[in-house]
């Protein structure tokens, strides 16, 4: 596996990072600004070198989402890194919606940030463990990370049989279309096909759709069965920056 | 008696509920999905609550009725454990009584979702009032029994002075009403007595206001020094029902005892019109 490859792709998925906000699913795997990318990158080139060691292979999705696993132990695990986040307990959403507002004494911490991991196929929570940025502690990868996470795997050996298309595939679906069309409709006024297909997404249950160099039509479930727009001129420029891939698939 | 007198100031977190904007809510635009959070949260910094004074400020000398300012550091979450990392264009909206927040995914930067609005006093309310008791029994210490001395003799001087005032004014008063002697007599002599008498009693009313200025003084001194007490502080005695608060204003000195006098403060937190005295034996 070729990490500097890895990590540039990883960086590619940020240009979508504004438009997965719209997006029903897609959690995309460091919510961090590009100056924390920029100093977690040998922290991220250590780990994936670690767990390519431990036979596991690594995918990432359109939306940035990094996924491991490895067929022969059955393990599938999905990463996070996010900043850490302290929040009260649940009373405070109740006296929210009463009295619209709360002050909480907190003492002020140095923002930390967080590695969080979930195993696939099973019913588990997201556990975290907590980053230093320092580069001594890249050298002990191994023993704080990769240790206790394939220690915790053992429990769910044998769950992964298949690797899920979906995500080595990345093919569009209706999702990704809403998502993508709703940035374009609220964001940029002058993209006329984009903004149909964003008012005939939210309005009609449509399944199925082709994409030809000249347009896209949808296949409704009800009325209306099928709905066509074609590309102008704006349109081709808005997806060719945001998902080059969408003519060739 | 109890008093309370240091002041402390901890980081304060204002969490604020988050409703969609009314153009938003539209009929027009309710076929467009805008993804909204439901939280928002704000470190009440020194800097955000500087940014609130300038806008006050210039919205009393212009007139105006809002002020818009972008800020950043401001947290929105989707829910209790999950925050939107992506970029939100934040601006923080002062009027003139009560502030609240508005803010819009990049790279829009017309606001679509805004926060509840909160009074300003609420935000910056009176820092906590730490309460601390007074030990009386740092007045048996010889610094206190010291200027517990000086005190009484300032005093005694002082009744003294008042003594000899008083009696001059008697004998001015009898000489006053001397009866005129014949032509031949000679009575002018005594009838200066008068006019010196006067100069006298206003050089010792002088005195004795200076001497009383010194008494004040010497009781503030000591309340100071030895009880930790200072004027415009909150006192809290009890007395054999309930216990009052006073915002001090004087000390006072009379026969023995200090008198700390000022208006009570009610429990709405304003202040009275009703003076209440708090008093502090000086056994010697």
């Amino acid at each position: 596996m070729n990490v500097s490859k890895v990590i540039s792709t990883l960086r590619a998925t940020r240009k979508l990072l504004p438009i997965s906000v719209n997006h029903q699913s897609a959690e995309p795997s460091i919510q961090l600004s590009n100056a924390d990318f920029d100093a977690l990158v040998p922290f991220m080139k250590a780990l994936f070198k670690a767990f390519d060691k431990n036979g596991y292979t690594l995918h990432i999705s359109r939306w940035g989402e990094v996924y491991l696993h490895s067929l022969e132990i059955g393990v599938g695990v999905l990463l996070k890194l996010e900043e850490k986040v302290i929040m009260p307990n649940k009373e405070l959403l109740h006296n929210l919606k009463v009295q619209g507002y709360q002050l909480i004494d907190m003492p002020q911490r140095e923002k930390s940030i967080v590695l969080k991991y979930r195993f696939t196929e099973t019913k588990t929570k997201w556990r975290s463990i907590v980053i230093e940025q320092k580069p001594a502690a890249l050298m002990t990868v191994e023993e704080y990370v990769l240790g206790p996470i394939l220690d915790i795997s053992r429990q769910f050996k044998n769950r992964v049989n298949e690797v899920p298309v979906d995500i080595i595939e990345g093919k569009l679906t209706i999702d990704d279309i809403s998502a993508i069309s709703g940035f374009g409709a609220i964001c940029q006024p002058n993209l006329r096909a984009i903004r149909g297909i964003h008012y005939a997404l939210c309005r009609y249950n449509l399944s199925n759709y082709q994409i030809t160099e000249s347009g896209i039509t949808f296949e409704g479930r009800w009325q209306p069965s099928e709905i066509s727009f074609n590309w102008q001129k704006n349109d081709i420029a808005f997806l060719n920056k945001y998902c080059p891939d969408i003519f060739h698939t | 008696m109890k008093l309370g007198v240091t002041f402390q100031m901890t980081s304060k977190l204002l969490c604020m509920n988050v409703e969609i904007m009314k153009a938003f809510n539209a009929e027009e635009n309710r076929y467009t999905r805008i993804p909204t959070p439901t939280l928002c949260s704000v470190f009440l910094t020194p800097e955000l609550l500087k940014h609130i004074e300038m806008a006050t400020s210039l919205i009393n000398e212009n007139e105006l009725t809002e002020v818009a300012i972008k800020v950043e550091n401001v947290n929105w979450f989707a829910s209790l454990d999950k925050r939107f990392f992506q970029t939100i264009f934040t601006q923080l909206h002062v009027k003139s009584d009560r502030i609240y927040f508005s803010g819009a995914f990049a790279p829009q930067t017309h606001s679509a979702f805004h926060t509840t609005q909160v009074l300003k006093e609420n935000i910056a309310p009176l820092p906590a009032l730490k309460s601390k008791s007074i030990n009386t029994a740092l007045m048996e210490s010889p610094m206190a029994k010291n200027k517990v001395k000086e005190i009484e003799y300032l005093d005694n001087e002082l009744s003294i002075a008042w003594e000899r005032s008083d009696s001059l004014l008697t004998l001015k008063e009898t000489i006053d009403a001397l009866p005129h002697g014949s032509i031949l007599a000679n009575s002018a002599l005594n009838d200066k007595f008068a006019s010196t008498l006067l100069v006298e009693h206003y050089q010792l009313e002088k005195h004795t206001q200076i001497i009383e200025q010194k008494i004040q003084n010497a009781c503030l001194n000591l309340c100071e020094q030895i009880l930790g007490i200072s004027i415009d502080d909150h006192l809290l005695t009890q007395t054999e029902h309930q216990n009052i608060e006073i915002l001090v204003k004087s000390v006072n000195y009379h026969s023995g005892t200090i008198y700390i006098e000022g208006p009570k403060l009610l429990k709405n937190g304003q202040i009275g019109k009703r003076y209440i005295a708090a008093t502090v034996r000086l056994n010697t």
